[in-house]
């Protein structure tokens, strides 16, 4: 029973650790920023704003994908807290971490404007780097373990630092964060895939985002430290890090992003032949 | 990847003033550029026909909300250039400190826009609280953050109170201005990002008659404050130029020229009296004028005709009039990436350029500068 109110207490939360990352960002830039429930009232608003779907755009994909990533999204933090329970369901995990992105990717090109396909063919693109470098450095984590809920490998940054650092990376792609944010660079493609969404579409959208944001730093904050207090310490210090980055770096461009996140995956794929050949 | 039309503008986040580019795309590379204007066109030439001398220089200050002053002063100079008004020193001194402080936040505008348009709002949010800083001194001065309606033909309306305010102002700007520098000179992103792009060869930009830092970061040596006017005859000062020609060059050109713009303003400072003319009206039967200035983005020119001290024609032709022709050489075979960047490279101010243009039977030219001295310009 407490898993499923952990469950749901996530939503929300997924919510407010958006709303604080945003104002460790203002902090960090020397201003005031918004209040930490800034994206509870955004979302509010977006709920009660008419959905406006240029005539283009008025098919059953580019409706119903932001709604399907929202479940999917849900999915995964359900596989988090053991509601859905099965032997290595981390790797079902990274398929419905990917899904969600493919979901909002098809909705973007179901859109069928211009900014929209931009921001996701450059995400087709990236999703080849950053989410096999994901999944990769997830599995080498995993390689000894049954399931996520009952995962056992306490401190393992001490005992896997490469995959460590190299899962760490794969999240400015993942998160939209400088310097890899090219897939969401506002200032080259618009608002990227959201741009035609509106209205409660774009409520889904975003929440989606929210929600995926926020399965990444819990699996991120359980695989390095385990399921333990202290995980919420790792929670917090990946999101000042992440918060950072976001203050400090500027973006490269699309083509350098690639070819980091090539070789990035090419690095974690041969890790992950090394922890599977050590511990087989 | 087939080839795709990407719609850049009028409106989109990377531009702050409407324009249209048409960007032909394969793959991630623009291929070619083609470029609409027109979309902030105001009328600003036929309201000032008409209208009274004083009425008229209030309008000209509204061309632009950057360099307003620029506009307010250089139609302020045609006129005291119809009367042949020998103007009082301590007003030169005062119209060169306010010119100075417009190119510093001119320039903090931009270099907070440029990073903008990478990724790193930070700086961004660090350059516009120094301009904050020249706007509240603006507010000190003149009264008025942006459009600070201090010019009067022959004299100026207020004069500078509190020297030591902006000294010590102005110091802590050019403190903060030059931590940024190294940092930007430092940082490897900002290097892959601004490093070879846009690059502008000096020949080129003579060619397209380019000026202001953009042409000064290709080398090309030219400024019309060498010229004298106002109390610019009386300072000691450099013209920084750089020989890259590419966006980095640009940047540091600017970066510079705020330290330049500083020394030059603490010069005024020492000179500078507390006696200023009284405002008095004049009358103009019939004549006509020009003024020259050096705006922060380049050579402002005005056309004044007045005639029983009625503006019968102002033509205005601003620096981004000359700069932005430009684009359709820099935006061939680049990365999407880089567009925003050499769009943001001109410091373009797309409200002062758009006037209106009469075509007459069609017919179009397009003259060098060579062929256009030895047709129009008679020595």
């Amino acid at each position: 029973m407490y898993k499923i109110a952990l469950f749901l207490s996530c939503i929300p939360l997924s919510i407010l650790v958006e709303g604080i990352g945003r104002k460790l960002y203002a902090r960090m830039q020397n201003r005031i920023g918004p209040p930490i429930t800034q994206p509870f009232y955004d979302l509010m608003k977006l709920w009660k704003k008419k959905t406006n779907t240029p005539a283009a755009s008025r098919n059953f994909i580019f409706v119903i994908s932001p709604i399907v990533s929202f479940i999917i999204s849900a999915l995964l933090l359900s596989l988090i807290f053991g509601i859905i329970k099965f032997q290595y369901d981390f790797i079902f995990f990274i398929y419905l971490f990917i899904a969600v992105d493919v979901f909002l990717l098809v909705g973007a090109l179901a859109s069928k404007s211009t900014f929209p396909f931009l921001s996701a063919m450059r995400d087709f693109v990236l999703m080849i780097g950053y989410e096999l470098i994901f999944a990769f450095c997830l599995l080498s984590f995993f390689v000894n373990q049954n399931n996520i809920s009952s995962y056992s490998n306490n401190f393992a940054l001490l005992y896997f630092p490469v995959s460590s650092v190299l899962i760490f990376l794969s999240g400015f792609p993942i998160l939209k964060i400088t310097p890899y944010d090219t897939i969401s660079a506002d200032t080259e493609v618009s608002s990227g895939m959201e741009t035609e969404y509106s209205g409660r579409l774009l409520f889904f959208f975003k929440l989606t985002e929210y929600i995926r944001n926020f399965s990444f730093y819990l699996i991120l904050s359980i695989s390095l430290i385990g399921f333990n207090i202290y995980s919420i310490i790792a929670f917090g210090i990946l999101l000042i890090l992440y918060s950072n980055s976001k203050a400090t770096t500027p973006r490269f461009k699309f083509m350098k992003t690639a070819k980091h996140m090539i070789v990035i995956a090419l690095v974690s794929f041969v890790n992950l032949i090394f922890v599977m050949l050590k511990w087989v | 990847m087939h080839d795709i039309l990407v719609p850049f503008g009028p409106q989109h986040p990377s531009i702050k003033e409407p324009i249209y580019f048409k960007l032909y795309l394969e793959g991630n590379q623009v291929k070619k550029a083609d470029l609409r204007i027109g979309y902030i066109h105001r009328g600003i030439e036929k309201i000032l026909e008409n209208k009274n001398v004083l009425t008229a220089l209030h309008i000209a200050e509204k061309t632009c909300g950057i360099c307003s002053y620029a506009h307010s002063g250089c139609f302020t100079q045609a006129v005291e250039n119809i009367l042949n008004l020998a103007i009082p020193k301590n007003v030169k001194l005062i119209r060169t400190i306010i010119a100075e402080l417009e190119r510093i936040h001119s320039h903090l505008l931009w270099l907070g826009f440029l990073f903008h348009e990478i990724g790193l709002e930070t700086l961004f949010m660090f350059f516009w609280r120094e301009r904050e800083k020249v706007l509240d001194l603006f507010e000190e001065i003149t009264g008025n953050r942006i459009h600070h309606s201090i010019n009067w033909i022959g004299t100026v309306k207020h004069h500078i109170k509190n020297k030591r305010s902006i000294i010590s102002i102005l110091n802590s700007i050019e403190k903060k201005v030059k931590d940024y520098t190294n940092q930007i000179r430092k940082n490897s992103i900002i290097k892959s990002r601004f490093v070879g792009v846009a690059k502008i060869p000096k020949e080129t930009a003579i060619k397209y008659s380019l000026v202001g830092p953009t042409a000064r970061a290709s080398g090309v040596d030219e400024d019309i404050r060498r010229t004298g006017y106002d109390a610019y005859s009386l300072l000691d000062f450099n013209i920084v130029v750089k020989d890259e020609g590419d966006m980095m060059a640009k940047v540091l050109v600017r970066l510079e020229e705020i330290s330049e713009s500083s020394n030059i303003i603490k010069q005024c400072l020492k000179l500078v009296g507390k006696k200023i003319p009284k405002m008095k009206e004049y009358y103009i039967k019939r004549d006509r004028s020009i003024g020259r200035m050096e705006a922060p983005r380049g050579e402002i020119f005005y056309y004044v005709s007045v005639k029983k001290n009625k503006v019968l024609r102002a033509k205005i032709k601003t620096p981004t009039f000359n700069n932005f022709h430009i684009y359709t050489h820099l935006l061939k075979d680049i990365s999407l990436s880089d567009v925003p960047v050499i769009v943001a490279s001109i410091d373009p101010c797309f409200s002062c350029i758009d006037r209106l243009m009469v075509v007459k039977n069609n017919k179009c030219k397009t003259l060098t500068k060579s062929e256009f001295i030895r047709r129009y310009v008679h020595v």
